[in-house]
């Protein structure tokens, strides 16, 4: 072989080990030996975290959709279907009348938004009610009404009820903080704990993305989507929509929110011009039910044949 | 020559020497030129790889061909090969899309939007039909003016190039009236003092939610008695103000009086019926087909520009099928007498836009544009009339 090729070849060679030559790990050495100790101390920090006070303020019974939505204070167990939807129509109403008597600025948002969009009414599977508020009407919610409660009266008079304006202390951070307290506000039913939540908007940033709202948990809102409201009637009462409410929706839900009629169990009716369960759901229900009073049942017997057992020995 | 008179010299005693070396060069030679007086010369070249028999039949076909195409194989060549790949490149997508598009335009998918109750909105008005008085006759016209948006000016020098009288003569403004251009106000008594009819565009339904809002809010400045020619006034300037200092600047132009007649522009004003043009409507952006005008959601009304033909949504983007061009397409399967023709403005960019039974007339007047107007006869005979806008480069780029 001549020089020149040999001198390559062993260049070669050698860039392909130091190619391969990857470090590998070894707990003698001193550097590595720190980047354990660190990990370590990460993991012990976390720990102590968890330890902490938690700094959420408002308490539900539980997590999920069936306890989520109750607060914990004055909730007594989950609450049957019809009781839910009667007491989130009036539990609506009382609080835009509130609302409106104190001349206060307040719109729908969210899935009751969705539910206004399709016919002036709740969502009948909605877990909770959603409103928002601008941030100075939150302040001002704060400093006048904070734990105040509002009596009402249905307006054919058949239904008189108490609620509780419940304001978070941690409305004066206006980030998402450790998103403990993503929720500013909360009207609630002081017979079972079901409530609405009321969130405010900032503008977070106002010098590098002025005209732009958002919410603790980062739902973003362009004042032009916002202002100048429409007013309009939500549940047989007057209610605020944004401006641009098609997009609002579509943003957050997609199209598909507003073309799909099969839904969480509900079909839309054209005639009725209203969200019905479908039969397959109720007959669910049903069985559920049914099951349910069995399993009960069986536990009085049980309990009956436990008590004979001991009475007779 | 001296070679040769060697040669000579040597003549005496040539029996005894051999013979010439150029008498032995072979006397075949001359085969291996080829004389082009042979037959030879014009045959094709063997080719053991084709069959003879195919080979006879290729000459056959080719000889057939005259020479002078022949001669442009390669050009026709090339022209073919160009024509493929601008079928495989931009012709064949663009008719597939075209074809597409057509079968979205003809099936309505099965979920489609619209199938809620349309939102009521309070202090607006969905549909509303002009008083049949004002339909055109032998001696009076109808006459539509798009987006004048504060252009009074201009809005008086078209009334007086149609030659407009009032007293036969009915005016339709459809939407976007006020705002950006210099007069709103103005623009506005003009229509009250000629009777127009009118329709909201978004801009007059910007600016009307936004008084309302004052008036909830009590910040609203009472008139001495209501007086109704009084201008708007607001008791507080900073509070509030969501991005609506302008609309505030707009609305101080305006006397209640005025504010009252944009109250009564309904989102859809259903025409009537006019000879050969069928039945007229005109609204401020567009109408999704298919669907009722009390079903019509207003924003939409006020606002599109485009309809995605999947989820049948409108848009006010520009990108997307074109609400017209879906329009006129429902509008040919339709019977006759259910069709509908529909005047409106909205679209600066696109522009004049006739269509068969569209009449888009936003011609950009207030950025230096032209004002159109639509004038509609007695017979059904349309004419456009332009006048072209004061301010060189627009009043809205100040």
């Amino acid at each position: 072989m001549r020089l020149s090729t040999c001198a390559a070849a062993i260049t070669t060679a050698t860039l392909f080990a130091s190619c391969l030559a990857t470090p590998t790990p070894n707990p003698a050495d001193p550097i590595a030996r720190t980047i354990s100790d660190r990990i370590g101390r990460k993991k012990q920090q976390k720990g102590e975290k968890e330890k902490k006070p938690s700094t959420k303020y408002f308490h539900e019974p539980g997590g999920g959709n069936k306890l989520g939505h109750y607060d914990k204070r004055y909730y007594h167990g989950i609450v049957s279907d019809e009781e839910r939807q009667d007491t989130q129509s009036h539990m609506i109403r009382a609080y835009l009348n509130f609302f409106h008597e104190q001349e206060l600025d307040t719109w729908i948002a969210h899935g009751t938004l969705l539910g206004w969009w399709w016919n002036g009414q709740r969502l009948p599977w909605d877990y909770d009610l959603d409103t928002q508020v601008s941030d100075t009407t939150l302040h001002h919610l704060g400093e006048a009404h904070n734990q105040t409660r509002y009596a009402y009266n249905s307006s054919d008079g058949t239904v008189q009820r108490e609620y509780l304006i419940d304001v978070n202390p941690w409305i004066w951070e206006r980030e998402r903080g450790d998103g403990q307290n993503i929720i500013d506000a909360r009207w609630i039913d002081i017979r079972n704990g079901l409530f609405i939540d009321i969130t405010g908007l900032s503008e977070i940033h106002p010098d590098t993305h002025p005209g732009v709202w958002s919410c603790k948990n980062y739902h973003m809102y362009k004042t032009s989507e916002l202002y100048p409201m429409r007013e309009t009637m939500f549940e047989g009462v007057a209610a605020k929509v944004p401006y641009d409410y098609d997009k609002v929706l579509v943003d957050e839900y997609k199209v598909r929110a507003l073309i799909e009629t099969d839904f969480h169990g509900h079909r839309w009716d054209t005639e009725q011009r209203a969200w019905v369960k479908k039969p397959e759901t109720v007959e669910e229900e049903e069985q559920e039910r049914k099951k349910k009073e069995e399993e009960e049942k069986k536990k009085v017997a049980e309990e009956a044949r436990v008590n004979k057992s001991t009475r007779e020995s | 020559m001296t070679y040769d008179d060697q040669h000579d010299d040597a003549g005496a005693d040539a029996q005894h020497r051999p013979q010439p070396r150029i008498e032995r060069i072979p006397d075949y030679r001359d085969d291996l030129d080829v004389s082009d007086e042979e037959d030879g010369f014009y045959a094709r070249d063997d080719d053991f790889l084709i069959p003879p028999k195919v080979q006879a039949a290729f000459t056959r076909t080719t000889d057939r061909i005259p020479r002078r195409i022949k001669r442009y194989a390669v050009v026709y060549l090339a022209v073919a090969f160009l024509a493929l790949v601008s079928w495989l490149a931009y012709f064949g997508p663009r008719r597939a899309a075209y074809w597409a598009e057509i079968s979205l335009m003809d099936h309505t998918p099965a979920k489609s939007y619209g199938s809620n109750v349309r939102p009521e909105f309070n202090g607006m008005i969905q549909v509303r039909d002009m008083d049949e008085q004002h339909l055109p006759t032998k001696h009076s016209r109808l006459v539509f003016v798009g987006d004048v948006h504060g252009c009074r000016e201009e809005l008086e020098h078209l009334l007086k190039k149609l030659d407009f009288d009032r007293k036969h003569d009915h005016l339709v403004l459809t939407g976007d009236m006020i705002a950006k251009g210099p007069d709103s106000a103005g623009v506005i008594k003009l229509a009250q003092k000629i009777n127009a009819s009118c329709v909201r565009g978004n801009w007059e339904d910007k600016l009307l939610l936004s008084l309302a809002d004052a008036e909830a809010r009590h910040i609203l400045q009472p008139g001495p008695n209501e007086d109704p020619t009084a201008t708007i006034d607001f008791l507080d300037e900073v509070s509030h103000s969501h991005g609506d200092y302008e609309l505030r600047k707009l609305a101080k132009e305006f006397t209640r009086k005025e504010i009252e007649y944009l109250h009564q522009c309904p989102v859809i004003l259903r025409v009537g019926s006019v000879p050969t043009l069928g039945n007229l409507v005109s609204v401020h952006a567009g109408l999704v087909p298919d669907k009722p005008l009390e079903h019509q959601d207003p924003f939409h009304v006020m606002n599109m520009r485009t309809i995605d033909l999947k989820t049948r949504i409108p848009s006010s983007k520009h990108a997307g099928t074109p609400w017209e061009k879906f329009w006129n397409h429902r509008q040919r399967k339709l019977k006759p007498e259910e069709r509908m023709t529909v005047v409106y403005g909205h679209n600066r960019k696109k522009g004049l836009n006739v269509r068969e039974f569209t009449y888009g007339l936003d011609t950009g007047c207030v950025s230096g544009g032209k004002l159109t107007a639509l004038v509609v006869d007695g017979h059904g005979g349309t004419e456009i009339v332009h006048v072209k806008c004061g301010k060189e480069g627009g009043y809205d780029e100040e």
